[in-house]
């Protein structure tokens, strides 16, 4: 989706928790009634005023930055989607490509359709076309159904094709549409691509959060250094929250920003999301 | 999760009682001072130009009782100057998706529209961008227009030049604990000595808490005016200051029938000064009834009535400065003779003005795109959604503040 500076929030953008992407439900059938305008993915820019004037004040405050609709995964811990706690990519839901890790040696020449190897990945239905040449080598790899629910990268048995030591690698989608928990991203390796939840949203439900700007950070209950404009990482195992420590260094796999406020112990504080170049002017 | 059948056999078979047309208004209230103002004529087209000037005699000529054939030294001092407003901008917007709702060109509107349409969306939505624009207009008008600074605590310079800062005398604070040095531009107190003046009368205790309005304030509202020249005609306070009126003036009632009393306090007029209630007036109380700037947001934000800058009209508590007299000298009280005591905090609770109508000046540009005049603007990369903004460019300002005056520091 594109920017959208021009879209209904239907509420404040703190305290939308829509069971439908166009944040209208119908009444009957449950579908999503596509009317206003809403989809997921629409993202914008808001000032300190605009965001000030569109906050639920028992979520906070929201300021300046960048706000995007999207779905919190289904799989999320709900518990740990809250005002200040920080999500991650989700995995993609589907293979979209593959490729050859090892051409291998002796395979017979042909071409073959394999299925995913069933329970890995969390997924089903994913197949992929294998094409061994003259020589006995996997020479090219490609994606004939990319399946669906996968939360980690489907496997490929090459039996079929008697190589030896012949891999092949599938790699998932990926969308900034679909969020999780900091918990599940790490428990699926998609610990990039921070946002910030700015309410509670119940997983498989709709929402807004910020990526970019001035965002309100939930401090964990143990910092490392809380010093003003100090380093802000996703806290390891904090369940979302954040620990701070001295910016003097560079920022580490996890940093989302830094700190404005003086950061306090399981409180909220505000930070300024993105490493400088990423942000929002007001 | 749909049921099983979808419907039952009622919904099936029965539509809903819903009266067409008809939505019932939970959250504007009525704007009386814009609507009072109007009424008295105040209503002056801006054409154009580089601002709004009006001029203003300050000064006199020489003059003195002489003998006849006496020698004078002829001099000249300046007498006249101008005080200059500038226009103010204001905008209420919406996305339009007429894939929902229709314009009224029938283009559009493929939900809303036919006979299962019980609501003209379209209506609903530009009857509330006028009711936001007049609700901003209406709390702006008693608030002010000027920048941040020493002694204006809240920047609002996008906003109209309202009454806080036009009845001040630049010496005592206004109910927003703000002193307002200059008006229109025109420092007070210097060159033009107090001519633009007018001084806040407090009727609170000398600790700041909020006292009685009575018959006594009500007369020096009156002569504040009258003294100047000025005839008011005008009174606004809130609903909750008006019934602080009423009780206080009830004491004057000698009513010896009690068989029957029939009451009917819902006008009051005080020396030709006719006093209505405006729900929009600066109050403490009010804000208990009706939902007055962003804190009372609820869960959507937009569930408030806020004005130009996103706050209210709700009085707050201010500390006065330490006052001093002609010497320099330390003060308990004002010198002007607000009544207001040095470094109190001072509840500024309920608020009566007295106005002269005729000193005041409402200035919409003539230009019809900006006199509540629509900018529909299409985003180009979207298939039903423009973004439709109604436009206001205007000011409100008094040419004679000192015909005006008010009083507050009381409660109901």
């Amino acid at each position: 989706m594109p920017q959208q500076q021009i879209v209904p929030t239907w509420l404040a953008w703190n305290n939308c928790n829509f069971p439908t992407q166009s944040g209208i439900q119908d009444l009957r059938t449950g579908q999503d009634f596509p009317a206003g305008g809403l989809n997921q993915g629409d993202y914008f820019d808001a000032t300190e005023r605009e965001a000030n004037g569109a906050s639920y004040a028992v979520n906070g405050l929201l300021h300046s930055g960048r706000y995007r609709l999207v779905q919190v995964d289904s799989s999320a811990t709900a518990a740990n989607v809250k005002t200040g706690t920080v999500g991650y990519l989700r995995a993609g839901m589907i293979m979209q490509s593959v490729v050859i890790t090892n051409a291998g040696t002796g395979a017979t020449a042909g071409t073959y359709q394999i299925a995913a190897t069933a329970g890995v990945g969390g997924g089903t239905g994913a197949i992929i076309q294998v094409v061994v040449g003259s020589g006995g080598t996997i020479t090219s790899a490609s994606v004939v159904a990319g399946g669906f629910g996968y939360v980690a990268p489907p496997t490929f048995s090459l039996t079929v094709t008697s190589t030896t030591a012949g891999a092949v690698a599938a790699q998932l989608n990926s969308s900034p549409n679909i969020v999780t928990s900091f918990d599940q991203a790490v428990l699926y390796s998609t610990v990039v691509r921070p946002v910030v939840f700015l309410n509670a949203i119940t997983p498989g439900q709709y929402g807004f959060v910020q990526e970019l700007g001035v965002a309100t950070v939930l401090a964990n209950a143990s910092l490392t250094s809380a010093t003003a404009n100090a380093w802000v990482n996703t806290k390891s195992g904090g369940a979302g929250t954040v620990d701070t420590t001295v910016s003097t260094g560079n920022p580490i796999g996890t940093t989302i920003g830094q700190a404005i406020d003086l950061p306090i112990a399981s409180l909220l504080f505000k930070c300024y999301l993105g490493i400088t170049a990423f942000t929002v002017q007001d | 999760m749909p049921t099983d059948p979808l419907y039952n056999e009622i919904d099936a078979s029965n539509l809903e009682s819903v009266r067409r047309n008809v939505v019932f208004n939970n959250l504007f209230v009525g704007t009386p001072f814009q609507a009072k103002l109007r009424r008295a004529g105040v209503w002056d087209e801006f054409l154009g130009g580089a601002g709004m000037m009006e001029g203003i005699l300050y000064g006199r000529t020489q003059g003195a009782a002489v003998n006849p054939g006496q020698t004078i030294t002829v001099t000249r001092q300046q007498i006249n100057t101008g005080i200059k407003f500038l226009p103010k901008a204001y905008a209420t917007w919406y996305p339009l998706d007429d894939w929902e709702m229709d314009d009224g060109s029938g283009t559009g509107g493929v939900i809303n529209s036919g006979p299962s349409k019980i609501v003209d969306e379209y209506q609903l939505y530009m009857e509330n961008l006028v009711l936001t624009m007049n609700t901003m207009q209406e709390m702006d008008s008693f608030r002010h227009g000027q920048a941040a600074s020493a002694t204006v605590t809240d920047n609002r310079i996008k906003t109209i030049n309202g009454l806080d800062e036009a009845l001040n005398n630049g010496i005592d604070p206004s109910i927003y604990g703000n002193i307002y040095k200059t008006y229109g531009g025109q420092q007070r107190n210097g060159n033009i000595g107090i001519a633009l003046n007018s001084t806040p009368i407090y009727c609170g205790t000398s600790a700041g808490a909020p006292g009685q309005i009575d018959f006594a304030v009500l007369m020096k509202l009156w002569q504040q005016c009258m003294i100047t020249g000025g005839k008011p005609t005008l009174g606004i306070t809130n609903v909750i200051g008006f019934s602080a009126i009423a009780i206080a003036l009830d004491a004057q009632r000698r009513d010896i029938s009690n068989t029957r009393h029939d009451i009917k306090w819902d006008g009051l007029n005080f020396n030709g000064v006719d006093i209505y209630a405006d729900p929009l007036a600066p109050s403490a109380q009010a804000q208990n009834y009706i939902p007055l700037g962003a804190a009372t947001g609820g869960g959507q934000g937009n569930a408030s009535l806020v004005d130009g800058v996103g706050g209210s009209t709700t009085t707050i508590a201010f500390t006065t400065p330490q006052f001093v007299n002609a010497a320099g000298g330390n003060v308990a009280v004002s010198p002007t003779g607000s009544n207001l005591p040095s470094t109190t905090n001072i509840q500024a609770a309920e608020v009566l003005y007295f106005l002269e109508p005729e000193s005041f000046k409402i200035r919409p540009t003539n230009k019809k795109g900006w006199n509540f005049g629509l900018r529909r603007a299409p985003m180009p990369n979207n298939v039903s959604i423009d973004a439709l903004f109604m436009r206001l460019g205007i000011n409100l300002y008094n040419v004679q503040p000192r015909h005006n005056a008010y009083a507050f520091g009381f409660s109901a």
